[in-house]
């Protein structure tokens, strides 16, 4: 079981890289990921490895703009204030997955009546 | 030829010789798992940071500030998405409810994040990576952890004989000649939807048995490490599979290379090679 001669492996942390998004599509050359705009709402992620993945524009964008106030504020209220706000986004988002999943098995009820 | 082995090696080691060969001697590491590991050591720092900032006598808001600061540049810096489970502004929140429930510890620690190595007669030495301790009237080791899990009575009967944690436990024994408690500091993430739960402490002690059990499973794994260890190319065949950890957590990373080898495809797409500090 010793390793091959041509054994050559990926840089560490290739997959779940978060890259910015400042134009419409972004290339990080060290893994070789690109990230294209395709929408307000959605990017096209193909990650160094090959695997191409849709993935929320907003989310990204989001996480941008938070970590600027979280790395320059100077209070614990304005903590606070930015925490409320993620505390909000995320139970918002809980209940749109909520809300989706319980389509499908709406869904898939109705096929099964059927049958 | 040094040998140096941490609780965390020498469990893996117990749990299949298979599965430590490929990671702990081919260095072979599935990259799934960063978000998890980068979760945990960016808690572990901000949870540092907010301790350091109460110790330097800083306002608790300061020192709120400063540990969402630390948690921030650390999460920025490893440059991960993240998860539905672990993220910035999960992380964040998680943070804000522990220092929360920490403004006034009883025992605040003394020491923060301190490696402590303890050589052992058969020639190898123990490295222990301590997250807090308090040395005062009592001595109390504490232990953070970050899961997924749900915090009930059953994720904590895990630590009552926990390998890592009696290791941790010896080497405080070790250098203050005791310790009298040690205390796991678990942290749920996601928090579950009463946020006081996600935060939650369980004391723990060792009786002389244990520790004495501790010795002979540390020697007895150690001596045969130690023998395997010392050739240049340590033979694969002293690294048995043991076949019932295939299944943990759903299946093993590296069952696919146990089961067609290393030119299997899944070696170049779901693995890096990390670099040693010798190679750099």
């Amino acid at each position: 079981m010793n390793l091959p001669k041509a054994y050559t492996l990926q840089p560490v942390d290739s997959t779940n890289k978060r890259i910015y998004i400042e134009d419409t599509v972004t290339r990080d050359e060290k893994t070789g990921t690109v990230i294209t705009l395709l929408n307000q709402e959605e990017v096209l992620v193909e990650w160094g490895t090959g695997i191409p993945a849709i993935e929320p524009a907003k989310t990204l964008l989001r996480t941008k703009s938070m970590i600027e106030s979280l790395l320059s504020l100077k209070t614990n209220e304005e903590l606070q204030k930015i925490l409320a706000a993620a505390e909000s986004r995320l139970a918002a988002e809980a209940k749109e997955k909520k809300a989706a999943s319980g389509k499908v098995s709406l869904k898939s009820n109705i096929v099964e009546t059927e049958v | 030829m040094n040998f140096e082995f941490t609780p965390t090696r020498l469990e893996l080691y117990q749990a299949c010789p298979r599965k430590y060969y490929l990671k702990e001697v081919l260095h072979l590491v599935p990259k799934a798992h960063n978000i998890a590991l980068g979760f945990g050591s960016t808690f572990h720092a901000a949870r540092a940071a907010y301790y350091q900032a109460l110790l330097d006598k800083q306002p608790y808001d300061l020192a709120v500030v400063i540990a969402a600061q630390t948690f921030t540049k650390q999460w920025e810096s490893l440059n991960l998405v993240g998860d539905s489970k672990r993220s910035l502004p999960i992380g964040l929140i998680l943070l804000n409810e522990y220092c929360k429930q920490n403004q006034n510890p009883s025992y605040p620690p003394t020491h923060l994040e301190v490696e402590q190595r303890i050589s052992f007669p058969n020639g190898s030495t123990l490295i222990g990576h301590l997250d807090d301790v308090h040395v005062g009237k009592l001595v109390i080791l504490r232990d953070c952890k970050t899961t997924s899990l749900a915090l009930t009575d059953w994720y904590f009967r895990q630590y009552l004989n926990s390998f890592q944690i009696t290791a941790y436990y010896r080497i405080l024994c070790e250098i203050f000649g005791r310790c009298d408690e040690v205390v796991i500091d678990a942290i749920q993430t996601p928090p579950p939807k009463e946020r006081a739960n996600a935060c939650q402490k369980r004391s723990y002690f060792r009786t002389d048995l244990q520790v004495a059990d501790w010795e002979n499973t540390y020697f007895h794994i150690t001596d045969e490490l130690m023998e395997f260890l010392s050739t240049p190319e340590p033979d694969v065949r002293n690294f048995p599979q043991f076949q019932v950890s295939c299944v943990d957590y759903g299946q093993c990373p590296y069952l696919n290379i146990c089961l067609n080898g290393l030119d299997d495809p899944s070696v170049q797409m779901d693995f890096v090679k990390e670099e040693i500090a010798e190679e750099k």
